[in-house]
This record gives C-alpha cells, structure tokens and sequence, in this order.
C-alpha cells in the first residue's frame, strides 16, 4: 500500500450520479453533498482506508489515506516544501472545508496562495489567523508580505510591526519591516530593521542586500561598499550576487563623478594615457586578453575607490590600484572596438589621454 | 485538432472563451498524444520490471503510487470551465486498473470508477493484454489503442535515422 494520501478532484458534472440514492441526486443541495460524502467514506473504509470529501459549485476533491499512511495535512506540507504549491493548496483548500479555524492550515493556505500570486486570497486566509490567534508571529509577518505585495504599504507596516513587536528577534519579520519602510522613502527608519535582520540571518543574502541598499540610501557610506564585496564573493552565483555588482558599479560612478562634480577626472585621463602607452607595443589580441582578465576580476568587484588595495594581473606586469586597472580596461577595449561601451563611463577621458598621446 | 476544439465546445459548460478554448485544446492535443505513447509501453516496463527484479518491487509500488497521483491530477484538471474530455481520461484509467492489478491494491482506479470511465478502461487493458509483449509489437499496441479512441488519423510514424 502507498505511504500518501491518494488525492483527487473531480469536476462535479463528471460525477457518476448513479452512485448515489436517487432522492439525493439535485446538485448544489446538502443531500447531495452528505450523499456524496457518504459515498466515499464508506467505499474506502471497506478498502481500510480513511477519506475526507468536500463537494463545492463545480467540484468534488477526495483525500483518501491509507491505515499507517501520511496525513493529508503532512502531506501538502511536503509538496509545499518540494515547491509543489499547485498540487498543496486543494488538499489544503479540502482541509480547510472540514476545519475552517485551523491555524496551521489556515497559515500555509495563505502562503501558498501568496507564492502563486493570489495575493487577495491570501490576505484574506491570513486575516482570519490573526483574528483566531493574534499572538501568532508567523501569521503577521506572512500577512505584511502579503499587504506589501499589494502595495498597502500602511497595512504592511502595520503587521510587521506587530510581529516585531511579539518577537524582536524574528529575522524575517526585521527584514521585510525594512523593505517596506524604504519602499515608502523611509531608509533612516529602515536601518535598525535591516541591521537586526543580518544579526538574526548572517547568512541570509536578501537581508545583507538590504542592508547595503539601505546604507546606500542614508548619504553613502563605505559600509555598503563592502557589505556589497561580501555578497559577491560569498554567494558568487545568487542572482543578488549580480544585483550586488550593479549596485556596486553604480555607486562607485556615482562616487567618481561626484568627487569632481560630474567633470573630467584628470588621474583617469594619466592611468589611460599609460594604458596606450603600455598597448602601443601589443597586439589587439593581447590587448584583448589583457581586458578581459580584468572583466572577470572586476566580476568580484574592483574597489576603484580605494587607492591602497592593490592589483596584479597574469597578463600585464606591474600593480595597480582598481581605479588603474578600469581605466587600463576601458583603454584596451576601445582600442579593440572603438564603439563598445565598456561601462565605465571614461569616454571623455579617453578621448583627452588619446589627443594627449597624439593618437587622435 | 479541430476536433479535440470540438470535444471542448461540447463538453464546457458555458461559451468558453475561443483563445483559451484554442490554447486548451492543444495543450490536450499534446497530453493526448503523449499519453497514447507512453502510457502501455510504461505499463509493460513496470510488468517487466515486477517480474524480473522483486527486490525493487517497494520501489516500483512507490513510483506507481507517484505516477497514479500526477494523472488523475492531470487528468481532472479544469483551467477557467475547460478539462480534458471524458473520452480521453480512459487511458490513465486504463493505467489505474492495471496498478491495482498488478500491486494488489484496489483503489487506484476508484476515480475513473466514480466517473464512469472504467468500462472503457477495462477495454483498453484487455487489448494491452492481448499483445505480444515483445518491444516490437510497441507500435502495433500504440496503434490499437489509438483505434480504439477513434484517433489512428491524428499521427503518423516516422522511421528512425541512422
């Protein structure tokens, strides 16, 4: 015998009416539903096996589980683990027929919902956990993501804050608080939240990314530089791993721009004039190459605000500092394509250290 | 196709929307022919594997017990009022009979019972048991199903290359 439920949906239109007694054959009434109810339950107690039945407008849903088997209930739980969310919530949605008040089901009907992007039932599973059982953590801050995805925006404020309130050390509910206090333009008041949630969640890479965008936000500060080094290097293939080298190239333009207010830099235009200097006795391949060695190493971040981290290259003697070895990079590419846009936004420079070198 | 858009006109409920009705039809058509093709040769591999490797057996029940849930839950499936017409559920049902048979278990099918379909699920096991079981009669048993449904048109064979 199978260790699972066996459960199954059938359209109510499918339904062999002849199973059933013939006074209790008018779809839609409580006769048909007991009768169909009854149908089941006892069809499979004959085989040992128990079965929880809901007939609704258009269907009727069985989980039939077999004596020493899994629960229903366990069982949704393993297919929403296994990601199965689709296949969870009828068995969940059957269950929740014969125990409307259940918290837990109640809960991961709610979640489950919410993964799939029915927000609005979601909320409103949610809503009735947390009138049935108010203490419950997990029900607030399932119901502030859930308000946050709608973007109500007060709501989720509201709900995380009460989780928070019941469980300061509840890393979830600290980072979701901060995501929806800066969605609202409130970074100062987001730090603390994201802060807590890295002390709860050092391992969490949302909460780390977080916290950098939020340090970002309150006037720059170098921490989020390297809170973003770190994501980079401690979860290379996370798709916040790439978020973190956009945030980080970005504000590193941001930083060189705004150090001469947006004009030229003049120690890009010497490290390019170097660059062509150095490229004069090369080919295009070895230029090439030598670019592409510092693509990837800048993949994990080059600190080109930070003149005493040093560099050194397979492909090009000497040291340089990150600034240097970008300058080097854009150099080299548009001597290879001169239309690339290599992103560094060096352009200007590279057309000064050009006339400079007597290129032009 | 046309036709399986057909079986759906007739078998929804209510006028159903003619661009989900079009999607919905293929994505039958496609679990049709899919199903037709896999379906008895699956079943003749799990004989083979029942018979000739008892100490897989608890693995061979846990993974009919798997493949009995994922079609009668792609077989039940309704998206906005559509669902896979009664006619071609018959092939998990045939399916269903033969895992009671061979398990020893007598409630895979009890779905296709409650909706009738187990006449004509009975109907395809007894031309997969009149096969010869070799893997050259593969084509000869897909084909006599196929008859039997009404859709030895709808496909044709094309020959292996080198």
């Amino acid at each position: 015998m199978a260790a699972h439920p066996h459960v199954f949906t059938i359209p109510l239109k499918d339904f062999d009416l002849s199973l059933i007694p013939a006074s209790a054959r008018r779809i839609g009434t409580d006769e048909f539903r007991e009768a169909v109810n009854l149908y089941y339950g006892t069809l499979y107690a004959s085989k040992g096996m128990t079965a929880i039945v809901s007939v609704d407008e258009e269907r009727i849903c069985v989980a039939a589980t077999p004596q020493g088997g899994i629960s229903p209930y366990e069982f949704a739980l393993e297919l929403l683990n296994d990601k199965k969310i689709e296949e969870a919530l009828p068995i969940l949605e059957l269950l929740k027929s014969h125990s409307p008040d259940d918290p837990d089901i109640l809960y991961n009907l709610g979640l489950g919902y919410s993964e799939l992007g029915r927000i609005s039932e979601a909320i409103a599973e949610l809503e009735i956990w947390v009138k049935a059982d108010p203490q419950h953590v997990n029900a607030w801050v399932g119901l502030g993501v859930a308000y946050r995805k709608e973007h109500r925006d007060a709501e989720a404020e509201r709900a995380l804050h009460r989780a928070i309130t019941l469980d300061p050390g509840n890393g979830w509910a600290q980072r979701n608080l901060g995501a929806v206090l800066m969605a609202q333009g409130k970074a100062p008041d987001a730090l603390p939240h994201f802060r807590e949630a890295v002390h709860q969640l050092p391992d969490d890479p949302a909460a780390l990314f977080g916290l950098a965008q939020c340090l970002d936000a309150v006037q720059g500060q170098v921490e989020a530089a390297g809170i973003y080094v770190t994501l980079i290097k401690r979860f290379p293939n996370h798709p916040i791993a790439e978020m973190a080298r956009e945030a980080s190239t970005g504000r590193a333009h941001r930083t060189l721009r705004g150090a001469v207010d947006g004009s030229v830099r003049m120690d890009v235009v010497m490290f390019i004039v170097d660059a062509l200097e150095k490229f004069s006795k090369l080919s295009k391949q070895e230029i090439g190459h030598i670019a592409l060695e510092i693509a990837v190493l800048g993949r994990s971040g080059l600190q080109i605000n930070d003149p005493d981290k040093i560099y050194r290259l397979k492909t090009l003697a000497g040291e340089y500092t990150g600034l240097h070895l970008l300058a080097l990079m854009h150099a080299g590419m548009k001597l290879v394509d001169e239309n690339v846009d290599t992103g560094a936004g060096f352009d200007k420079e590279f057309d000064i250290a050009k006339s400079m070198a007597g290129k032009q | 196709m046309s036709a399986v858009e057909s079986m759906l006109r007739e078998t929804s409920g209510s006028p159903p929307d003619e661009a989900h009705l079009r999607r919905m039809a293929g994505v039958i058509f496609d679990w049709l022919l899919l199903s037709l093709r896999s379906f008895p040769i699956a079943m003749r591999i799990d004989l083979w594997l029942w018979e000739e490797y008892p100490a897989l057996r608890l693995q061979i029940e846990l993974a009919l017990g798997r493949q009995m849930q994922e079609n009668v839950t792609a077989a039940t499936k309704t998206l906005d009022g559509l669902s896979i017409p009664p006619a071609f559920r018959v092939l998990p049902a045939a399916y269903a009979r033969f895992t009671d048979r061979l398990l020893g278990s007598d409630f895979y099918s009890i779905p296709f019972e409650t909706m009738s379909l187990m006449a004509e699920g009975d109907a395809l096991l007894a031309i997969w048991d009149k096969m010869p079981t070799s893997p050259l009669s593969d084509n000869e048993l897909i084909d006599a199903w196929a008859e039997h449904l009404g859709i030895r048109s709808w496909y044709v064979w094309l020959p292996f290359h080198e």
